[in-house]
Order: structure tokens, then sequence, then C-alpha cells
């Protein structure tokens, strides 16, 4: 990989195009899903803490490693607000990826509360990545008020469905000039691929190396088809024919010439 | 004094402070944050902040997570 292609969040450079999340699966496994899938932004959540034995995932996340905690369990702008301002007091960095979710059965986000938090909180230093439903207005009105990166979803959280969005995705690609960072719902190695080539900037990834029966091998396999997708991407897809033809071998020079 | 914490109710010395009653419960300081009343404190001042009766704390902190 071009090590000079550089993807830029919020003024922060990353090589990895592969952002991991870190739910549901055991703290043992996360830094080994770390390094095979080359990751180097990992999400987290906040939570009521836990006392006696508490084995803190932060003792699972190797030095380097940026963290972006997320405000899962907000329902309105109000409650992620204060999330990220908790998640930032913790001293990790000033990322926060803003999720607002008040519907319990399809977890959509909701995009109009999520443009209010990136607003309050852009002007507050942190570099806000908005986990969002692929609404081009919204997507511009989300730039509008200062988000260093827009996270659509391809399909509702942890279903592995893959790219319901994916028509949608591709105009915010060709419209939206911050990072566009595909979340939520991509399945398998290929549909990370397929969105990498369509010119995402990266992918986001959790239940589907969660869910998988050997977790770093899945992430390793995550890392490959990010890196397959982007190299296609800067290569340039060839041409398709759709009505005939078209020989790779020369059309002269046969045997019984 | 009765104050609130993370949900259940607990009966403390008068004059606690938010980091005694931190490390006190076995929380392990440098990993979690806390809310009083649900205003953000800031860990340079939890020595200093005495609870008051009735304080409804939160202890947080990062878990795994997409």
């Amino acid at each position: 990989m071009n090590s000079n292609d550089k993807l830029t969040i919020g003024g922060t450079e990353f090589t990895s195009r592969f952002i991991l999340g870190s739910g549901k699966y055991s703290h043992e496994l996360i830094s080994a899903a770390i390094e095979r899938g080359g990751a180097e932004m990992i999400t987290v959540a906040l939570r009521r803490a836990n006392t006696s034995g508490d084995d803190n995932i932060l003792n699972h996340i190797p030095k380097g490693i940026t963290l972006l905690p997320n405000t899962s369990g907000a329902r309105d702008a109000k409650e992620a607000i204060r999330i990220a301002r908790l998640a930032r007091e913790l001293g990790c960095g000033d990322f926060i990826k803003i999720e607002v979710i008040r519907d319990s059965k399809y977890l959509l986000p909701d995009n109009n509360e999520t443009i209010k938090a990136t607003e309050a909180l852009a002007k507050e230093g942190f570099k806000v990545m908005a986990y969002m439903y692929p609404d081009l207005n919204v997507a511009r009105d989300l730039v509008s008020a200062g988000a260093s990166s827009v996270m659509p979803l391809a399909a509702p959280i942890g279903t592995n469905m893959g790219l319901a969005t994916k028509e949608f995705i591709r105009i915010l690609i060709d419209e939206i000039d911050v990072p566009i960072i595909v979340d939520a719902g991509i399945g398998r190695p290929s549909e990370a691929c397929q969105v990498m080539e369509m010119g995402a900037d990266a992918v986001m990834a959790n239940t589907a190396v969660a869910t998988a029966g050997d977790i770093p091998l899945m992430a390793d396999a995550f890392r490959q088809a990010i890196i397959a997708g982007r190299q296609a991407y800067l290569a340039g897809l060839g041409r398709v024919i759709t009505d005939k033809a078209a020989a790779s071998s020369p059309l002269t020079g046969f045997l019984g010439e | 004094m009765n104050i609130t914490l993370n949900g259940e109710r607990l009966d403390i010395a008068e004059g606690t402070s938010l980091e005694s009653l931190i490390e006190g419960q076995g929380f392990e300081l440098a990993r979690v944050i806390a809310e009083v009343d649900e205003h953000v404190v800031s860990k340079s001042d939890y020595d200093d902040y005495i609870l008051h009766e009735g304080a409804d704390i939160l202890v947080l902190s990062f878990v795994g997570g997409g």
C-alpha cells in the first residue's frame, strides 16, 4: 500500500482505512483483532463502571491506537453532548462518534438531532464523526455544522445485511468533501471492498468481526479487502461492455493462418 | 448522609470527597469519570469535591462498543 495515501480526519492522519468496533467480543481478542486488522482507530462506549475485578477495556488497547468514543445510548442531542463531554474527561482525545438513536427496533439514527449535537460539539473543539442515515441534505448540514467526517450506515446496526443503502452512499461520496466512512451493516469483507472501490474513504466494522468464527482472522480479511478496494479505486476500474465480448488475446496469428 | 451512586442508595460519612468515594467503592480511579447531579466533574477536582446530602453520582468507564 502506498504509504503516502493517508486518511485525514479532523487534522489527524491515518494510514489504515479500517475502523474497528470493540463490542460483543472478549477483551482478550481485542488486541489481536486490532493487530490483524491493522486498525489505528477503535470505537468504545461509555457505561456505568463496575468495581471489583473489573478488567477495563483500555488495558487491552495498545498505545498509539486512537480511541473513538461513541455516544450510544443517547436519545437526543442533549444526551449525546453530555456523553461526549464525559468521554473527553477520560482524557482519551477529542474524537467523538455521534450516535443518536430513539428507535429501539431498527436502531436508525436521528439525523436531525445528530446535526444539533454536531454543531454544539464541533464548537467545543471535538472532532465529530457523525453516524447518519445517508441523506445528501443532512450530510451537507453536518459538514456545515463542523463534522470532521460523516458515517453513513450501509444497513441497520448489527445485522450484517450488507450494502442496503449503496446508491445513496455513492451520492455522498460524489458530493461531500469530508471523509465518508461507511459504518453499520457491512457483514462481509467483499462488501467493504465494494464501498472502497466506489471511493469511500474508510470502513467501520464491529459485528461482522465480532460474530465471525475466528475473530482475528476475519479482522485480517477486512484489512485486506479494504486495501484491495482502495487500490482498485486509486487505480481506476476498467471499463464495462454490456453488448458484446472483447477478446483479451490477439485476434491475429492463429495456428490456421 | 444518603447519596445515590450509579442508581443505588448509599449511606456515607459527611465530608466525604468524590475521590474518597470512588476509591472506597473499589473503582479504578484512572479509568473512570464521574458526574454529580448531571454535571461532569474534572478529575483534578475530585479530591476537593465534597459530596452533599442527596447527591446523585454516576461513575462511568469505557466498555466495548461500536
